[in-house]
């Protein structure tokens, strides 16, 4: 899949501009604070229907508008279609994929771009719960069901711990108590199934790059640390009887403490170079090789599912990577992938000119071309 | 504006109606405002008149302006079977699907520790007095298709089937997660019709 064209009207420091990037790898580059970024959060609004940036999506609207309205025309395998998106001051967003009104609350109906900015390096040196919305929000796109158990669990957990939390001042009611297991349990089982089932297909992807990336001589292991003493091979079936007893067991404590304690929410992954903790023993250099062969197996992984190549937003990290990682990763994405790369350093990546098709410069939220 | 005066009031009384947000609840205010005095009035006396005479059916809690309410009422519809359904816009919705020929029974609500809503905040106690007897031969459970109206229809089905009652729930053929008012005709019909036994 790529972009072919997008109008952008009022979208953080663009008043109004149409931008033709190139099928294969476009360069974004201009001086700080001039829009690089912006531009790269406006072609993932295209793909996502939200942005990667900010919780508060309507500051994403120019200061001096009331709303926010692109234009997207991309191409697929299956021929092209176009994306219409309007957000407005007050929250309320219209997306429509060729002229059809489309429900913002669901997954939208075709693949999202992959974002590779620095603070994806806290994937390995961040908290448990960067970690899991590594697999929520970006594993989890490549199943469409994903995404609603997801919400549906949250829902559940959110709920349960309500219930919980009343029954630290009085008795709890036991007939309720069990109807709320029975949707954590639920929703939960599922959500962990299908984590599992996506990670036995992005692992070996992940571990090989790795392996090609360090030149062979480092092993990496990733293991899904579940709060559950579940295998990795277990049914659904199976991860919900284990929950349901596993909870039962806990009651006293959880009613106690007012918090439902074990569950997808409280389970991780974990990265191991060599049999050491990567989180903390690992140099920066080894995480972010890490998180390298993270994206780059996603990206893999995508086209064996859809089919497809998403798009790849590379926002400030390829000058963070040294020579080798670079070509390894222009190898990889050459001639399929589209891909926008942002910098304020343009020096450093000038010795690969050879794999830029496209030079765009921004000033001031203007896009020009560069010859 | 001065404040706590009439027209910010007007204007803070409309925007707490549900998808009216603070603009429109402006636009409509100066409009009630500047229009002719009669459409202001007419209206208030319409709401007032609505209020005062709208109550809740004392047998299935529908809102309605006669109780027992028309349906209730209604000799031609089957008495042995009771849709339960969250709230009275989902009664409208499957009246207009033609699907149904039987009774309801409007909670107002469904399971939600979050917002303090148990067992005694839904109208259970007054279903549960429905099925006293052994008029009704099923109870079918139309509550909402996601995680509070799952969790409802788990607990209603716990109460009610060691009454002797068939209890199902409504096909989940409706969008996941969408409410019943959303549904179309066609669906709502069909999740009707593929209603499974709960265990
Ligand atoms: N809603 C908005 N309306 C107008 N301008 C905005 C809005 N949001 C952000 N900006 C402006 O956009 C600029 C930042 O743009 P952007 O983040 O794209 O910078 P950049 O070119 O990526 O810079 P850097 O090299 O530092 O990453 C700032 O000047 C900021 O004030
Ligand atoms: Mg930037
Ligand atoms: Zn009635």
């Amino acid at each position: 899949m790529y972009l072919i064209k997008t109008e952008i009207y009022n979208f953080r420091n663009y008043a109004h501009e149409l931008f033709l990037p190139d099928q294969h790898v476009n360069l974004i580059t201009g001086r700080n604070a001039q829009g690089k970024t912006n531009l790269l959060e406006a072609i993932y609004v295209g793909t996502a229907g939200n942005t990667f940036r900010t919780n508060r999506f309507t500051e994403t609207i120019n200061r001096q508008s009331e709303n926010t309205k692109i234009s997207y025309l991309f191409n697929t395998a299956g021929g092209t279609f176009s994306v219409f998106f309007e957000l407005n001051s007050n929250g309320k967003k219209l997306i429509m994929v060729d002229g059809q009104k489309v429900n913002p609350g669901k997954s939208l109906p075709f693949p999202a771009a992959i974002v590779f900015t620095p603070d994806d390096l806290d994937i390995v040196k961040g908290s448990p719960a960067r970690r899991r919305k590594y697999i929520d929000f970006e594993l989890g796109l490549l199943d469409f069901s994903y995404r609603y158990y997801y919400q549906q669990y949250q829902k559940a957990l959110y709920e349960r711990n309500n219930l919980l939390k009343r029954a630290k001042s009085r008795n709890i009611d036991n007939d309720l108590l069990e109807i709320w297991n029975h949707q954590l349990i639920d929703t939960g089982s599922r959500l962990i199934y299908k984590r599992l089932q996506l990670l036995k297909k992005l692992v070996p992807l992940v571990k090989d790059l790795f392996l090609q990336l360090t030149g062979g001589g480092e092993g990496l292991e990733i293991k899904y640390y579940s709060s559950l003493k579940i295998s990795l091979n277990m049914e659904y079936d199976q991860i919900s009887n284990l929950f349901f007893h596993e909870i039962a067991a806990i009651k006293a404590e959880e009613c106690a403490r007012g918090l439902s304690l074990k569950g997808p929410h409280r389970d991780e992954l974990i990265f191991y170079i060599d049999s050491t903790e990567a989180r903390q023993y690992g140099s920066r250099g080894q995480q972010r090789t890490i998180v390298l062969a993270l994206k780059l197996a996603l990206i893999e992984l995508w086209k064996k599912e859809t089919d497809d190549y998403p798009i790849l937003l590379l926002d400030d990290v390829l000058q963070e990577l040294d020579a080798g990682r670079q070509s390894f990763l222009f190898k990889k994405i050459q001639g399929q992938v589209q891909t926008f790369i942002t910098t304020s350093s343009e020096r450093e990546i000038k010795q690969f000119s050879d794999n830029l098709n496209n030079v765009i410069k921004v000033a001031g939220g203007k896009l020009g071309q560069e010859e | 504006m001065k404040s706590g005066g009439a027209i910010e009031r007007l204007v803070r009384e409309l925007s707490g109606l549900p998808g009216i947000g603070p603009k429109t609840a402006q636009r409509l205010a100066f409009y009630l405002l500047s229009a002719s005095p009669e459409i202001g009035h007419n209206l208030a006396q319409a709401i007032l008149e609505a209020r005062n005479s709208i109550k809740y059916c004392s047998v299935c809690a529908n809102l309605t302006d006669k109780d027992p309410c028309r349906l209730c009422d209604d000799v031609n519809r089957t008495p042995d079977v009771i849709c339960v359904v969250q709230d009275s816009k989902d009664v409208m919705a499957m009246e207009k699907s033609h699907g149904f020929r039987g009774l309801y029974h409007v909670l107002h609500g469904a399971l939600q520790p979050s917002e303090g809503i148990g067992p005694d905040q839904l109208s259970i106690r007054q279903l549960l007095k429905r099925l006293e007897g052994d008029k009704v031969k099923e109870v079918i459970l139309a509550t909402n298709s996601n995680v509070e109206g799952d969790a409802t229809a788990m607990y209603l089905a716990r109460i009610i089937k060691p009454l002797g009652i068939k209890v199902t729930r409504i096909a989940h053929g409706l969008p996941v997660g969408s409410y019943l008012e959303y549904a179309d005709q066609i669906t709502l019909a069909k999740a009707m019709e593929g209603r499974r036994e709960m265990q």
